[in-house]
C-alpha cells in the first residue's frame, strides 16, 4: 500500500517536473526510484553476445538491485509473440520487439501502456532520435550499413548505396537483406538511395522505383541473405564483395581479426523497443525493469559491452568518446544516416494491408516476375 | 457405397471393442492437439472481416506470384523427389539385399543428416560447396575445372541440400517394400535366360514400382514445406510457399492470410493422399496384387508397340547392353552405396571438425583446435538445462508416441475396420503438414488447456510429429512378422497377453527400438513447434540454437551436433547388442515353438540358404 | 551292389549330365561332400534326402546359382560351371512356382522365349501350345494371383518348358500342394515328361514322390548321396541302415556275428536267443564290423503262434484291409510286422508270438 501510494505521487511528481526539470545527470541518483519487488520476470533474451551484454547491463544488476528474477527468455518471432498474446499467455513479461511491429500490435490492443511511474526523473524525455512511446520504450538502435571486403577495396571503398549499385567500379557479387523481411532489410530504402532519392523523401516508398532500381543489382546478387551473420559471413567467404550488413555484425568481425569494412554513409537507423504485452504475468515487475533499463548509467554499460547505440541519449554523456564513436547514434554518425520510418510501414492506405505487410506482397511479385 | 463409409452407424457398431481400444489413444490425442486446431485454423482461412468467404483463396489464386511460388514450389519438389529417386533407389535395393540386421545398422546411419540443425548443416554444405570450398578445391587440384564451379546461393546447392535431407525418407519408403519383393523370381527370370540385369528390368523393377510411388509421394509432399534449405543454399529466386507461409506467420503475424495459403497447400496435400491413398497404404493393404502392366489381347500377351524388324533387330544391342550392365551391376551398386552413406554423412564430418574449432567465427578449416566450445556448452546452465529438457521430452513423447501409435498400427495391420485407411492416412499426415502450421494451431490448442510452455504441452506436441514414424515403422515390421510363431505360442496355451509379452514384442525389440530413436529425434529436432509453445521453464535445445544462430554463428552449435552424433553411435552400439539377444533369443524361440507344429509351406520365406 | 557307396557310380558313357567330385562349403560348414552322379537323356532322376541333405544345393548349383567350391558339372561334355544362370539353358520349376506376379499367365510364359528374341508369332503359337500342354488354354490372360495353387503350378512348369531346355530342374514342385492334388499332379508330371521326353531332375523330400515318378534316385544324406539306382533297387537292395529306413520301413535290430560260412552270415539279436542266417548278398558290411543292424523290412515277417516265453509279445494290431500292421515287443526292441490280414485273425494285445526273419529278405548293414 505504502509502495503504491508512493509511486503515485512520484509518478505525477515525474510527470509535472517532467516538463521543466533540466535534464541532469547528477540528480539522477538522487532521486532514482526503487524498483525493489518480488517475483520474477521473464525478459527477451536475444541470445550470443547481445544476450551477454543485456545480461551485464540489465538483467544481474536489476536482479541485484530488485529482488525480483530474472528469466531470460529465448527469442521467438513476431508470429509467436503475437499468437502468445492473443491466447492469453505472452512468452515474456518484457518483450523485444523490432520498431516495425510496434503499431500493429498497439493497434490491436496487444501492449499494456507503459508505466513511466517508475522512471528515474528525466529519462522518459531524453530518448533521442525516437521518443519513448505510450505502449513502447526503444531499447535499442542497430544500422543497416554498407558492408565490404576490406582487403578488395582498401584505398577505395564504396561508401553510400550508389557505390553499392555501382557494379563497374566495385567489382564482385552483391547480396542484400531478403524484402521478405519488409522493412526489417532495409532493402527498399537502400534500393531508392542508390537510385538517387534524397533521403528526406524516401517515404512514401515509391515501389515502382524501388523495384526498377533492384532490377538494375539483380544480376550481380549472389543471393538474399536471411540472417545477420549470414551478410558477414558472405563477405568473409569471399562470396560477395559488397552488401548491407548491420553495423553489430560487421563490428563482431572485425574483432574476430577479419578484413571487413563498413561504412555509416546513408546506413538506415533501426530501432528495437521493449513492450509488455497484455495479459504479461508480472506486468508490474516487466515495468520495473523497463524503468531500470532505460535508465543512462545502465544504458552506457550495455554499449561498452556491445556495439548497439543507447536510446538514452544522455548514456553519451557516460561513455569514452572512443567508444561512443562507434556506435550508430554517435552524433556525427547519425546524421549521416536515415532513420527508418516505422510510421510510414505501419501505415496503410485506405482498404489495403499495412505497408509492411504490402512489401512482402510486392517482393513475392516481382520475385515472381509478375510486377 | 456403404463399405467403409464411416458414418453409417451399424458399421461402426460393429467394430470389435478390441479395435476401439487399440485405435483410441491415438485418435484422442490427435483429435484434441492435431485435427481440432488444425480444422479452426482452416475454418478461419474462410471468413474475411467476419464473414464467410472464398475471397481469401480465390485472391490468391488469382495472384500471379502465388501461382508463380506453387508452380516454383511444386517444381522443386518433383526435382528432389527424382533425385532422391535416383539415388535413394540403388541404395534401399542395396540395403534390401543385406542381411535384416546389418541393413539396420546402414539404416541408422542413413538418418545422420537429422542430426543437426538445419543451420548448422547449411553451413556445413557452405564449407563443402563453396567456391574455396572441399569439392571446387578437389575439382581444382584434379584439374576437372579451371576455376571454381558455382554449386551453391542458386538451384544446384538447393537441391544438394534438399535431397539430403529427403534421402532417408526415400530409402525408408523403398526398403520396405523391396525386401517384400520374393528373391526368387530373379532366379526364376535368369533360369528363363534373363540375365541379372534384365531380371531386374523385367520383374524387380516394375515389382517396385509401388514403393516407388508410395516414397516418391512422401517425398514430394514433404518437399512442399521447404524452407529454410532453399533460403540458405538457394539463389535469389528460390522463394517457396512454405516461406510465403513462414513469413507470414513469423513477420507479419497475419494468420488469416499464412491459412489461407495454407489451406490451399493442405487442399493439395490431401488431393494427393486420395489420389494416391491406394499407393501410400500399400504398407497396410492385404495382398497388393500389382497392375498387369500393358495393353493385353485376348491371348494375354502384351501388344508391342515397336514394329517387329526394328524389335528383332535391336534386340542383340539391348542384350549386349543388359550383358554389360550385368557385370557393372555390383561395382556400380557398392558406388551407389557408398555415394550415398558419402553424401549423407559428409556435412557432419565438417560439423564434427567445426566443434573442435578454437576460432570464435566458423572457419573452416578451424585455425586451432580445442575443446572450448564443448567447455563453454557444458558449463552454461542454460545449455545444458535446455539439452535435458529437450532430451526428456523428446524421450517421454517418443514412448508415448510409440504406445499412442503401436496398437494403432497393430490394429491397421492386423484387423479389417472401415476407416483403416483413412486412420493410417492421418496418422502418417503430420509429416506433410506443414510444421509452422501445425506449431500455431497447437498452440491456440494448448493454451486453454494450460499446458502452453509446460513439459506436458512438449512432450503432446513432439508425440504428434513423432507418430508417423512410429507407425511406418511398425506397419513395415508387423508386415514382415511371421504370425505362426503366435500361433504356435497361442498353441501351446499362451492367453493373448503372454503371447504379446514373450513372442510378439522380444522379436519386434528391433522395430520398437527404430521406432523409439525416430519419434525421439522428430521431437528433439523440431524448432517451428517449440517456436510457439516454448515458454519461461520449457526452453527446448533447438530454440536456443535457434537464437544463438539468428545473429551470429559460433561452433557451438557444431557441438551440439556432434554430441547428438556421438549418441547416435552409442545407440548404434546398443542396437547392435540387443539385435544380437535378439537374434539368439528368435533362434531359441523358434526352436521351442515350431516343435511340434508342422511347419507351413511358406511360413518361413527365405529361410533357405 | 558295392559296399562302399562313397565311391561315385561309374558314369556310363551316354550320360547327359554329369557331376564330378562336387562339394559346397558355406565357410565351414560342408553342405554337399564330393557328390557325382550321372543323369541319361531323357531320365527323370529324384534327389531325395530330408532337409538339409544338401539335394538343393545341388540343384541350385546344376542351375547355375550356387559355385561348386570343387568339382565339376558338365552337359554333353561341357562345363557348365562358368557360365551364368541365363546361358545354362536350363529350365527349373521353382519350389512356390516363382510366376510373375506382375504379368499375366502367357506373359509369364513367354519370359523364356523372348529373353531369346523370337518371333513374335512364333512366340503366340508356342505359348498356346504350352498351355495347351498343361491344359490351361484358357487362363493365358490371367494373372497368376487368380489361379489355384495347382494351376499356377501347372504354368511353371509351362514356362519352364516352353523354351524346350535340354534339362528341366523342378525343387520340390508338389511340396505346396494338399495330398489329393499331389497325387493329380504326380500323374500329370509323369505323362508329360513321357510326351516331353526332357531329361529331368527332381529334387523331394518325400520317398513316395520319388519312388512313383523317378527312373532313378539318388538317395541323400548329410551332404552325401548314400545310395543311387532305380526304385526298386533302392527299395529292395538299400546300400545301408539310412536308405533302408528312408525308403518305405525297416526294422533295424542290433545284432552281433556269430559266425559265417562260404555263403551266409549268422548273427545273434542282442538282448535275445534269435539267430539269424543272412546270405552274403544281402550283406552291406565289412567283414571286420562285428556289430551290426539286421534290417528286415515289416512285410518280411514271419509270425507264428508260440507259447514260449522268450518269444515276442503283441503290442498292438492295425487292421489295414488286406493286410494287418503289428507292433511287437521283442526284448527291449519294438518290431513291425505287416501281415496277410487273414494269417493275423487270432491275434491280439498281450499274445506271445513267435519272429521269423526271412533270410533272403534280411540284411546286415553296419551300425552307425
Amino acid at each position: 500500500m505504502i509502495d503504491l501510494n508512493r509511486r503515485k505521487f512520484l509518478a505525477t511528481g515525474a510527470a509535472a517536473g517532467g516538463a521543466f526539470a533540466l535534464p541532469s545527470l547528477l540528480s539522477a541518483p538522487a532521486i532514482a526510484q526503487s524498483l525493489s519487488g518480488t517475483g520474477q520476470v521473464v525478459v527477451y533474451d536475444g541470445g550470443g553476445a547481445w544476450g551477454e551484454a543485456k545480461n551485464i547491463a540489465y538483467f544481474e544488476p536489476f536482479q541485484a538491485e530488485t529482488g525480483i528474477e530474472v528469466i531470460r527468455q529465448p527469442s521467438g518471432t513476431v508470429g509467436s509473440l503475437r499468437a502468445g498474446i492473443l491466447a492469453g499467455q505472452p512468452a515474456y513479461d518484457v518483450a523485444n520487439i523490432g520498431g516495425s511491429s510496434i503499431d500493429g500490435l498497439a493497434r490491436d490492443g496487444l501492449l499494456a501502456p507503459i508505466d513511466y511511474g517508475w522512471f528515474n526523473a528525466g529519462d522518459r524525455d531524453a530518448f533521442n532520435p525516437v521518443a519513448a512511446g505510450e505502449h513502447f520504450v526503444p531499447a535499442l538502435f542497430y544500422s543497416l550499413i554498407i558492408g565490404y571486403d576490406a582487403d578488395r577495396f582498401s584505398s577505395n571503398a564504396p561508401l553510400n548505396w550508389g557505390d553499392v549499385w555501382d557494379v563497374d567500379v566495385f567489382g564482385g557479387g552483391r547480396s542484400l537483406a531478403t524484402g521478405a523481411w519488409g522493412p526489417d532489410g532495409g532493402t527498399f530504402e537502400a534500393a531508392l538511395l542508390a537510385d538517387g532519392v534524397p533521403p528526406d523523401q524516401l517515404y512514401p516508398i515509391d515501389w515502382d522505383r524501388a523495384f526498377r532500381s533492384l532490377d538494375r543489382l539483380k544480376p550481380e546478387i549472389i543471393k538474399f541473405w536471411e540472417s545477420g551473420a549470414e551478410a558477414v559471413q558472405l563477405i568473409a567467404d569471399r562470396q560477395i564483395s559488397v552488401g548491407s550488413a548491420w553495423n553489430g555484425r560487421i563490428s563482431g568481425a572485425q574483432e574476430q581479426g577479419l578484413k571487413i569494412g563498413g561504412s555509416w554513409d546513408q546506413g538506415i537507423l533501426q530501432w528495437d523497443a521493449w513492450a509488455v504485452p497484455t495479459g504479461a504475468a508480472n506486468t508490474e515487475n516487466a515495468m520495473k525493469f523497463i524503468a531500470f533499463a532505460s535508465r543512462p548509467e545502465n544504458q552506457a554499460v550495455f554499449a561498452q559491452n556491445i556495439l548497439y547505440g543507447p536510446t538514452n541519449a544522455r548514456a553519451f554523456d557516460l561513455l569514452a568518446p572512443d567508444r561512443a564513436m562507434l556506435l550508430p547514434t554517435y552524433p556525427t554518425q547519425r546524421d549521416k544516416q536515415v532513420v527508418q520510418n516505422y510510421g510510414f510501414w505501419n501505415a496503410a492506405d485506405a482498404g489495403q494491408e499495412a505497408n509492411y505487410a504490402r512489401a512482402v506482397i510486392e517482393w513475392e511479385r516481382w520475385l515472381a516476375g509478375a510486377r | 457405397m456403404e463399405t467403409a463409409a464411416p458414418s453409417n452407424p451399424r458399421r461402426i457398431r460393429a467394430i470389435a471393442p478390441v479395435i476401439v481400444w487399440m485405435v483410441l489413444p491415438a485418435l484422442v490425442i490427435f483429435g484434441a492437439v492435431y485435427l481440432v486446431p488444425l480444422a479452426k485454423l482452416v475454418a478461419a482461412s474462410f471468413f474475411r472481416d467476419g464473414a464467410l468467404t472464398l475471397s481469401n483463396h480465390l485472391d490468391l489464386i488469382g495472384s500471379a506470384s502465388f501461382r508463380d511460388i506453387v508452380l516454383r514450389t511444386f517444381k522443386m519438389a518433383v526435382v528432389v523427389t527424382f533425385f532422391t529417386l535416383l539415388l535413394g533407389y540403388p541404395a534401399a535395393y542395396f540395403l534390401s539385399r543385406l542381411a535384416p540386421r546389418r541393413a539396420a545398422l546402414l539404416l541408422l546411419l542413413v538418418t545422420v543428416p537429422y542430426l543437426t540443425s538445419i543451420l548448422i548443416r547449411s553451413y556445413a554444405w557452405i564449407v563443402l560447396l563453396g567456391p574455396t570450398g572441399l569439392i571446387n578445391r578437389s575439382l581444382l587440384w584434379v584439374g576437372i575445372v579451371d576455376e571454381p564451379v558455382r554449386l551453391m546461393f542458386n538451384m544446384t546447392g538447393a537441391y544438394i541440400g534438399m535431397v539430403q535431407i529427403q534421402l532417408p525418407l526415400m530409402i525408408f519408403a523403398l526398403y520396405a517394400p523391396m525386401q517384400r519383393i520374393d528373391r526368387t523370381l530373379l532366379n526364376a527370370a535368369q533360369s528363363l535366360g534373363g540375365n541379372r540385369a534384365s531380371a531386374f528390368f523385367q520383374v524387380f523393377l516394375p515389382l517396385s514400382l509401388p514403393g516407388v510411388l508410395g516414397g516418391s509421394t512422401l517425398v514430394f509432399l514433404s518437399s512442399l514445406g521447404f524452407y529454410v534449405t532453399p533460403a540458405l543454399l538457394g539463389g535469389t529466386g528460390d522463394y517457396m510457399i512454405a516461406q510465403a507461409i513462414q513469413v507470414r506467420v513469423s513477420n507479419l503475424a497475419d494468420y488469416d492470410a499464412a491459412s489461407a495459403q495454407g489451406t490451399l497447400l493442405l487442399l493439395v496435400v490431401v488431393l494427393a493422399f486420395v489420389l494416391l491413398r491406394r499407393r501410400l497404404t500399400d504398407g497396410i493393404s492385404e495382398s497388393a496384387a500389382p497392375a498387369a502392366t500393358g495393353q493385353r489381347v485376348g491371348n494375354g500377351l502384351r501388344t508391342e508397340r515397336m514394329p517387329e524388324a526394328v524389335a528383332q533387330r535391336l534386340h542383340p544391342f539391348f542384350r549386349a547392353l543388359s550383358e554389360v550392365l550385368t557385370w557393372l551391376r555390383l561395382p556400380a551398386l557398392y558406388l551407389a552405396m557408398a555415394f550415398c552413406l558419402l553424401y549423407l554423412v559428409a556435412p557432419m564430418v565438417v560439423v564434427v571438425v567445426l566443434a573442435f574449432s578454437d576460432a570464435a567465427y566458423l572457419t573452416f578449416p578451424p585455425p586451432d583446435y580445442s575443446l572450448r566450445w564443448f567447455r563453454a556448452f557444458f558449463s552454461d546452465q542454460r545449455w545444458l538445462s535446455a539439452l535435458w529438457f529437450s532430451t526428456l521430452c523428446a524421450g517421454l513423447a517418443a514412448v508415448l508416441s510409440t504406445l499412442i501409435a503401436a496398437p494403432a498400427a497393430f490394429a491397421l495391420v492386423r484387423r479389417r475396420f472401415p476407416g483403416r485407411l483413412t486412420l493410417y492416412l492421418l496418422l502418417i499426415s503430420p509429416l506433410v503438414v506443414p510444421r509452422i502450421i501445425i506449431g500455431v494451431a497447437v498452440l491456440f490448442a494448448f493454451v486453454p488447456l494450460g499446458i502452453s510452455g509446460t513439459p506436458i504441452g512438449f512432450i503432446l506436441a513432439y508425440a504428434l510429429v513423432g507418430v508417423p514414424f512410429v507407425v511406418v515403422l511398425f506397419v513395415t515390421g508387423l508386415r514382415r512378422f511371421d504370425r505362426d510363431l503366435e500361433m504356435a505360442a497361442a498353441g501351446l496355451g499362451a492367453t493373448p497377453a503372454r503371447v504379446l509379452s514373450t513372442v510378439t514384442l522380444p522379436l519386434l525389440v528391433p522395430t520398437i527400438v527404430s521406432a523409439l530413436l525416430f519419434a525421439f529425434i522428430a521431437g528433439f529436432d523440431d524448432v517451428e513447434l517449440g517456436l510457439f509453445i516454448s515458454g519461461p521453464n520449457a526452453t527446448p535445445l533447438p530454440i536456443r540454437m535457434l537464437e544463438n544462430i539468428r545473429l551470429e554463428i559460433s561452433p557451438q552449435i557444431a557441438v551440439v551436433g556432434t554430441l547428438l552424433f556421438a549418441a547416435l553411435i552409442g545407440v548404434f552400439g546398443l542396437h547392435l547388442g540387443v539385435s544380437r539377444l535378439r537374434g539368439l533369443r528368435r533362434r531359441f524361440a523358434k526352436k521351442m515353438i515350431l516343435s511340434g507344429t508342422p511347419p507351413r509351406p511358406g511360413a518361413e520365406r527365405g529361410a533357405k540358404p | 551292389m558295392t559296399l562302399d557307396t562313397h565311391q561315385p557310380t561309374p558314369a556310363p558313357a551316354e550320360d547327359y549330365l554329369k557331376v564330378t567330385g562336387f562339394s559346397k562349403f558355406y565357410g565351414e560348414t560342408c553342405a554337399v561332400r564330393d557328390v557325382s552322379l550321372g543323369v541319361r537323356e531323357g531320365e527323370l532322376l529324384a534327389l531325395l534326402g530330408p532337409s538339409g541333405s544338401g539335394k538343393s544345393t545341388l540343384l541350385m548349383a546344376i542351375a547355375g546359382f550356387e559355385a561348386p567350391s570343387s568339382g565339376d558339372i558338365t552337359i554333353a561334355g561341357r562345363s557348365l560351371v562358368e557360365l551364368p544362370p541365363h546361358r545354362r539353358g536350363i529350365g527349373m520349376v521353382f519350389q512356390r512356382y516363382a510366376l510373375f506376379p506382375h504379368m499375366t499367365v502367357a506373359e509369364n510364359i513367354a519370359y523364356p522365349l523372348r529373353r531369346r528374341n523370337m518371333a513374335r508369332r512364333e512366340i503366340a503359337q508356342r505359348v498356346q501350345e504350352a498351355l495347351e500342354l498343361v491344359r490351361l488354354d484358357a487362363f493365358g490372360a490371367r494373372l497368376p494371383t487368380q489361379l489355384s495353387g495347382g494351376q499356377q503350378q501347372r504354368v511353371a512348369l509351362a514356362r519352364a518348358l516352353v523354351f524346350q531346355p535340354g534339362l528341366l530342374l523342378l525343387d520340390e514342385p508338389l511340396g505346396a500342394l494338399d495330398r489329393k492334388l499331389r497325387q493329380e499332379m504326380q500323374t500329370e508330371l509323369k505323362q508329360i515328361h513321357q510326351r516331353v521326353g526332357t531329361t529331368m531332375i527332381l529334387v523331394t523330400h518325400d520317398q513316395e514322390e520319388a519312388l512313383s515318378l523317378a527312373d532313378r534316385i539318388a538317395v541323400l544324406d548329410g551332404g552325401r548321396i548314400q545310395q543311387f539306382g532305380t526304385p526298386a533297387e533302392l527299395y529292395d537292395s538299400p546300400a545301408n541302415a539310412f536308405v533302408a529306413d528312408f525308403i518305405g520301413e525297416s526294422n533295424l535290430i542290433p545284432a552281433k556275428r556269430m559266425g559265417a560260412d562260404g555263403t551266409s552270415v549268422s548273427v545273434k539279436l542282442n538282448g535275445t536267443d534269435i539267430v539269424v542266417s543272412v546270405p552274403q548278398a544281402n550283406i552291406c558290411a565289412a567283414p571286420s564290423d562285428d556289430s551290426l543292424l539286421l534290417g528286415a523290412r515289416p512285410e518280411d515277417i514271419a509270425l507264428s503262434p508260440s507259447a514260449s516265453e522268450t518269444g515276442a509279445v503283441v503290442v498292438q494290431t492295425n487292421y489295414l484291409g488286406a493286410m494287418l500292421n503289428v507292433l511287437l515287443e521283442l526284448g527291449p526292441y519294438q518290431i513291425r510286422a505287416r501281415i496277410p490280414a487273414r494269417l493275423g485273425t487270432g491275434l491280439t494285445a498281450g499274445q506271445s508270438v513267435e519272429i521269423g526273419f526271412t533270410p533272403e529278405a534280411s540284411r546286415l548293414y553296419t551300425a552307425t
